[in-house]
């Protein structure tokens, strides 16, 4: 055969011998072909696999059939029939890639193997027939569904073919799969028998699964792990940390895990696993580690879901839980919810505190500027034509109050501009101004230093405010208040001077002499602006705000204005051929509009309040009379297209003509942003943690805690969080709830822990006495008991049964009674330890107590006691110290006490 | 029918050989670390660096055949003739070189000195190999030099130091020995039956832990559960083909389990007379694991026979067998776990980790009771403070002691058999005789006799008539947060009563 030019065709001989060796690979397992036969199968999309085995005088035949898509003789021979050629290499999804399973048949040393196959699509198939030694027998075209059947025969050998078939299919393809997309159970029928079933636990059990990985962990006797790689076992072991050669991370002791009582069996089948060539093992590598975290983590989840069955958190200890457990989450949360807050509504709550404690403006007003003596700068300002004001980005040196309040605080007015952009000055002379009647439902306090040039000084207004002419303070005295001719509030002082002056303002309406001549406006605009009178005055003040906008963001909506023979000459013609301006030019042409719309107007220059202070930088605005002298700001110069842009210092404000402050819409947005992409990220990794995997919990009906609480005990280091686990109510016990292992031991601890398998008076007497009894009945009880050393209440009362009092034991327990403490005291004979059994309860306070009457003590203490009363007393309540050692104080002093009676009789008695 | 439809893809051959029986091409540096230590390298010097892996090995002799193989196997041999080539490579236990050659190396060479003569092979790309031979007064030995992007080396070392880290000779990579001890503070043995193997007995395992080596190299690991712990290197060259992959030497294994356990079984009853010397931590370590085999029935006679729990008595320890603990004449003594402090407790205890007490408790087929708690000062804090403070007062206000040289000599031998006798926080006490009638006090650690009261001249008498009633006199005079010791009512019950027998 001429494959890319290169002869590769080989003699059978030397093929069988290739052949031969790569099978022998696989192991000791003579049946592990069919392992690759259904791998091969699997790969070929088939979804039923039919094993069918025969003995037929002498001959014993295995044949696998499948019903896959079955291959061209051409695809065969280029593959199949090649050593090592795989056309699977490099296919995730494939089990098989190595080009040699297939010939792992060899391993059941064939006398015929019959090869038939027909690929999807196909018209007829093909059969080939090898002999032992791999000659081709016979080759033909044959008729058969699409699949493929391979069929070998042997002489028959001692056992059951059948049998060992079944067996190897269930140990090495159980959980066999088809391929993707599928990926349901492929059925494996061996002899009519389905072989194959998915993935369960045993009870109690956890099956999960996950993007390329699916499994089961259960809680079982032995512990063990099957890795399956595409749902073919590839190798077992005792425990995860087997599958690792690593060995830092299993020598952890937070990775180990049970191995006795409840041991983890799991059974985990992956996609990504890279199988070694002789198919009993794994690359290490990111796969694994993978899988062995899932193992480790599954394994534990199981655990706690199994201690959460049998003993379920009451819900404030799961709230406790969740939030020791997640503290980490919470507290990032927390943060950022802090910080969501604080930007909010910090920076308003700090100026507050800071205006109520006296304390300067705050930096976020001021931006971070040092305040100035404000300055009168009227004079300096000619109109919007000037193209720079000197100061124009500082702040003045103003406070007002109430601090949450932000005013448009206007330094001076310009009532009307001429044809050239310059601002109309009134030569009308001061005049007084009067104080204000009535009550206000708005007015700010403000403190103002200033540095004075001239003999004027305007004081800073909110828009819509009047000031009251009594409240003004110059440097601590009263000082009259004037109006300039365009009603602005102004000081007259008598020279050049520094100082402070303290003044309220008043929201009040008023009429103003004097002002609204504007140049005129291009037609067009004019004539929208005319349209806008019908409107209400406040709809009028927005339709002139979008007029504007709409003129000078050249927008397109004003054609005529695109021809410079309808723009007007002069500062207005200038400004609409330009586009645009900074604010004064801008709300110039509002309050034109606004003129034209028949509204009164005026510019007014100042500064943005917030937080007590001024915000940096001079900022033009329009105040409108909408009727009755009530005046409002307006403003055309947020976010206009077309180059303008608010004044430095300044975010773009929307005014709205009410006169209701707004928060800042984008930072609020940014804010709100960040909380939402931080809720969405919480979400996104909580939610993903939790439901990318999904599980199926699988536990027994009873709630038989006993295999757990033998796990806990046997092997306390290894198991998952037993700290908790040893809190949970879980051994059951008489009279009572379940107990803890914690209670159990520290009942154990103080001499009172009992065991009974039935409540009975001895039950009863225990419990009266503040022990606990736990069910000798139960695994749990059983286990409990023996760990911590519980007494049998069962075996006592039998012992109990059989005793008897003699005389010695009344007098011992006279004696004890005297010194405050109750013992009931029996005999009996055959006591286990050969000397005496007993209990107390109560602290020590009451006990009940059989002594073995064989003991050779207690005899001599009898033989004694009518010769040497004291001494036989003495002995015997030494030998009840004996059996119950932990005896309270009064009966240690009843014992020195009948010592020092001992010695006063061997003192006296006769020599 | 003469017609073959068989064929070879040998360069997919080499492809699988190299690619698909380690678990990638970082690995093929710790096999030719294998390949060399099995050819009888002393040492082994390994450095992994910038796509280039070097390993001189001296002492290692490769064969001529497999100089041959290798040459044989190289890209511009038949296909037949080089699947041959490699079938003789793995025969002859030097698949490694296989391995390096699948790599497709940009450069391999390989120098083997046999008795100052040098055999070099050298190759590049896809290009066979130039064979050269050279002389010299060089010592045996075997150098390999394998260039090679994407070898990922920082794996490749970590792989190096995980598979080598049992190596019976030093293997130095990058300059450092890798040969790491196991966990063994318990004890640690090199056994030769049933397996070549070093064993080690520490303190972290719960199970049997058994990393399976070939020629010194990691090949794989197995835990065996529910057996008693300890860890074992085990050589399995002799006992598999050198071919065996993994899961073969986990299989070679398995027949031999049951043995080695009991080996280390056998090994670790060899520590137990050496259990005091242990620290708490070992202590436990072998005992736990004693109960435990003897629960699976391994060497169960011998393991009730040893002394494995520890008794403390006052200030006094011992170790009793389970056998002993079966037979314990009397209530047995009550159980503490090992890390209770000495002297906490009054009476008699054992001393058993957690886990130990239900083991061995089914071993001996008897109910262990818990310790009684009796934290010597078991007076609540404030009054046992008073308590002190009035006794040193007492002390400081009352009778001098007599001195030694007025005392008569039996009161002396009362005062030493009470010292001999009294232990307070497991420590002994001093006892002074004093002039006057009042009752005996303590005064610290002392116990203060009045000389001339009626019980102290009866226990001057007793006791040097009967020195056995010690016993009744120190009970009779002990302070309360005295003890007497257990040894001392043995004598007065069993023996030398004086009174009673």
């Amino acid at each position: 055969m001429v494959w890319h030019g290169i002869d590769v065709t080989t003699s059978a001989a030397d093929f069988l011998s290739l052949a031969e060796r790569e099978a022998s690979r696989y192991g000791g397992e003579n049946m592990v072909f069919l392992r690759e036969l259904l791998q091969n199968a699997r790969d070929a999309g088939a979804r039923r696999v039919i094993i069918e085995t025969r003995v037929e005088q002498g001959i014993e035949a295995i044949t696998v059939t499948d019903d896959g898509r079955g291959m061209a003789l051409e695809h065969a021979q280029r593959f199949l029939l090649t050593l090592y050629a795989s056309s699977k290499r490099g296919n995730a999804d494939a089990a098989g890639q190595f080009g040699v399973g297939f010939w792992s048949i060899l391993r059941f040393e064939p006398t015929e193997i019959t090869l038939r196959s027909r690929s999807l699509g196909a018209e007829e198939g093909w059969e080939i027939v090898f002999d032992s030694g791999l000659e081709v027998r016979s080759k033909k075209k044959f008729r058969m569904p699409s699949g493929t059947s391979v069929r070998m025969k042997r002489s028959a050998r001692a056992g059951d073919l059948g049998t060992s078939v079944w067996d190897l299919v269930r140990r090495d393809a159980r959980h066999l799969r088809q391929s993707a997309p599928s990926e349901e159970l492929l059925e494996v029928l061996v002899n009519g028998r389905v072989a194959t079933e998915s993935i369960a636990a045993q009870e109690p059990g956890l099956v999960f699964r996950r993007t390329g990985l699916r499994g089961a962990v259960s809680l079982g006797a032995v512990p063990e792990v099957i890795l399956l790689a595409h749902g073919l076992r590839v190798r077992s072991a005792a425990s995860v940390d087997d599958l690792l050669l690593r060995p830092d991370r299993p020598l952890r002791r937070n990775s180990r895990l049970p191995t006795s009582g409840l041991s983890p069996r799991v059974v985990i089948d992956s996609d990504r696993l890279a199988v070694l060539m002789d198919r009993g093992d794994v690359a290490q590598d990111r796969a694994l580690l993978a899988v062995a975290r899932v193992i480790r983590s599954e394994t534990r989840r199981l655990c706690e879901m199994e201690l959460e069955r049998l003993s379920p958190r009451s819900v404030w200890r799961r709230i406790r839980d969740a939030v020791v457990g997640r503290r980490l989450a919470i507290g990032v949360g927390a943060l950022m919810l802090a910080g969501v807050i604080f930007g909010l509504w910090g920076a308003a709550i700090l100026n507050e505190r800071q205006s109520r404690s006296g304390m300067p403006g705050p930096p976020s007003a001021a931006g971070g500027l040092t305040p100035e003596p404000y300055v009168d700068r009227s004079i300096s300002y000619a109109g919007p034509v000037t193209e720079k004001i000197e100061g124009v980005g500082g702040v003045p040196d103003l406070e007002y109050r109430p601090s949450d309040q932000r005013p448009f605080l206007a330094a001076f007015h310009v009532a009307g501009i001429d044809e050239g952009g310059k601002a109309i000055r009134s030569e009308r002379p001061l005049r007084l101004a009067e104080s204000l009647d009535g009550s206000s439902a708005s007015s700010l306090e403000i403190e103002l230093r200033f540095l004075a040039s001239g003999p004027l000084l305007r004081l800073p207004v909110s828009t819509g405010h009047v000031v009251d002419a009594v409240s003004v303070q110059l440097n601590g005295h009263s000082a009259k208040l004037w109006l300039t001719p365009d009603d602005e509030p102004v000081l007259r002082l008598d020279s050049e001077m520094a100082g402070r002056v303290v003044y309220r303002t008043v929201e009040r309406a008023f009429e103003i002499q004097g002002g609204g001549r504007w140049p005129a406006l291009p037609p067009a605009v004019a004539r929208r602006a005319a349209g806008l009178e019908k409107l209400p005055p406040a709809q009028r003040v927005d339709g002139a705000i979008k007029l504007v906008r709409a003129s000078l963001g050249s927008s397109g909506q004003f054609e005529d204005l695109n021809s410079d023979d309808s723009l007007p000459a002069g500062f207005f013609g200038l400004i609409f051929r330009a586009g645009g301006g900074d604010c004064d030019v801008v709300n110039t042409v509002l309050a034109a509009v606004l003129s034209e719309a028949g509204l009164r107007s005026r510019l007014a220059i100042g500064w943005r309040g917030a937080g007590g202070a001024p915000m940096p930088g001079l900022h033009a605005w329009v105040e409108v009379d909408l009727g009755g002298g009530r005046w409002v700001p307006a403003d055309a110069t947020v976010a206009i297209p077309g180059g303008l842009v608010a004044p430095q210092g300044e975010q773009p404000v929307e005014l709205s003509i009410d006169n209701r402050p707004e928060g800042n819409p984008d930072r609020s947005l940014w804010w709100v942003g960040l909380l939402g992409g931080s809720i969405l990220i919480l979400v996104v990794v909580f939610g993903a943690r939790r439901f990318k995997t999904q599980r199926e919990f699988n536990a027994p009906g009873n709630l038989d805690t006993g295999p757990l609480v033998e796990s806990l005990v046997r092997d306390r280091e290894a198991w998952p969080g037993f700290t908790e686990a040893r809190r949970r109510d879980l051994v059951p016990a008489h009279g009572a709830d379940r107990q803890s292992l914690a209670g159990i031991e520290d009942a154990a601890l103080n001499m009172g822990l009992f065991v009974a398998e039935s409540p009975g008076v001895w039950v009863e007497r225990a419990r009266e006495g503040g022990a606990m009894v736990v069910d000798g009945s139960t695994h749990a009880g059983r286990v409990a008991a023996s760990e911590f050393g519980a007494f049998d209440l069962d075996r006592w009362a039998e012992l109990w049964q059989r005793s008897r009092t003699d005389s010695l034991c009344f007098e011992v327990q006279e004696a004890l009674l005297r010194n405050g403490m109750k013992l009931d005291l029996r005999c009996a004979d055959r006591v286990a330890g050969g000397v005496g059994s007993g209990f107390l309860v109560d602290g020590g306070a009451t006990a009940w107590m059989v002594i073995d009457d064989d003991n050779r003590q207690w005899r001599l203490c009898c033989d004694r006691r009518e010769e040497n009363r004291a001494e036989a007393i003495f002995g015997a309540v030494d030998i009840v110290f004996a059996v119950l050692p932990s005896l309270g104080a009064p009966a240690q002093q009843a014992l020195a006490a009948l010592a020092r009676d001992a010695l006063t009789a061997m003192e006296n008695r006769p020599v | 029918m003469t017609e073959t439809l068989l064929s070879v893809d040998p360069d997919a051959a080499f492809d699988a050989v190299a690619h698909d029986q380690v678990g990638g091409p970082y690995q093929v540096p710790a096999e030719l670390v294998r390949l060399v230590l099995g050819l009888g390298a002393t040492s082994v010097d390994v450095q992994c660096r910038r796509s280039r892996v070097v390993v001189d090995a001296p002492g290692a002799v490769l064969p001529e055949s497999a100089i041959e193989a290798l040459r044989r196997a190289s890209s511009q041999g038949e296909d037949v003739v080089r699947l041959q080539a490699l079938a003789a490579l793995e025969d002859l236990d030097a698949s490694a070189l296989g391995w390096a050659v699948g790599l497709r190396p940009r450069r391999l060479v390989i120098r083997s000195w046999v008795r100052g003569r040098a055999t070099i092979l050298k190759a590049g790309g896809r290009e066979a190999f130039h064979l050269s031979y050279d002389e010299g007064p060089q010592e045996d030995g075997v150098f390999i030099e394998l260039t090679r992007p994407k070898l990922n080396l920082k794996r490749a070392n970590r792989w190096l130091e995980i598979a080598c880290r049992f190596a019976a000779v030093p293997v130095v990579v990058n300059g450092r020995n890798v040969q790491r001890d196991m966990d063994s503070g318990c004890f640690r043995a090199r056994i030769e039956s049933p397996l070549p193997a070093v064993i080690g007995l520490g303190v972290n395992l719960s199970a049997p832990r058994l990393w399976l080596l070939r020629h010194g190299v990691v090949a794989t690991r197995i835990g065996v559960p529910n057996w008693p712990p300890f860890e074992a290197a085990v050589e399995l060259q002799g006992l598999v083909q050198g071919r065996a992959s993994a899961a073969q030497l986990r299989e070679a294994m398995t027949p031999y389990l049951q043995a080695l356990i009991s080996r280390v079984v056998e090994l670790t009853l060899r520590v137990v007379p050496r259990l005091s010397e242990l620290s708490a931590d070992h202590r436990q370590r072998i005992t736990s694991s004693l109960f435990k085999a003897a629960e699976r029935g391994l060497a169960l006679e011998a393991i009730r026979q040893s002394p494995l729990v520890e008794i403390v008595d006052s200030d006094t320890k011992r170790w009793v067998s389970l056998e002993a603990l079966e037979q314990w004449p009397g209530p047995l003594p009550g159980v503490l776990g090992n890390d209770a402090k000495p002297g906490e407790i009054e009476t008699p205890h054992m001393l058993l980790g957690p886990g130990e007490r239900e083991r061995v408790a089914a071993l001996i087929g008897r109910t262990l009771p818990g310790a009684v708690v009796r934290p010597i000062g078991s007076a609540p804090g404030l009054r046992r403070s008073a308590r002190v403070v009035l006794e040193f007062i007492q002390g400081l206000l009352g009778p001098r002691p007599i001195p030694d040289s007025r005392l008569t000599h039996e009161e002396r031998c009362l005062i030493e058999a009470l010292e001999g006798a009294l232990r307070v926080g497991g420590r002994p006490v001093a006892v002074c005789l004093c002039p006057g009638r009042r009752a005996s006090r303590m005064s610290g650690r002392r116990l203060v006799l009045a000389r001339n009261r009626p019980e102290t001249l009866a226990a001057v008498r007793v006791v040097a008539e009967s020195p056995g009633w010690i016993y009744v006199v120190a009970v009779a005079m002990k302070g309360p947060d005295c003890t007497v010791a257990s040894e001392i009512r043995s004598a007065w019950s069993l023996r030398n009563s004086g009174g009673l027998v």
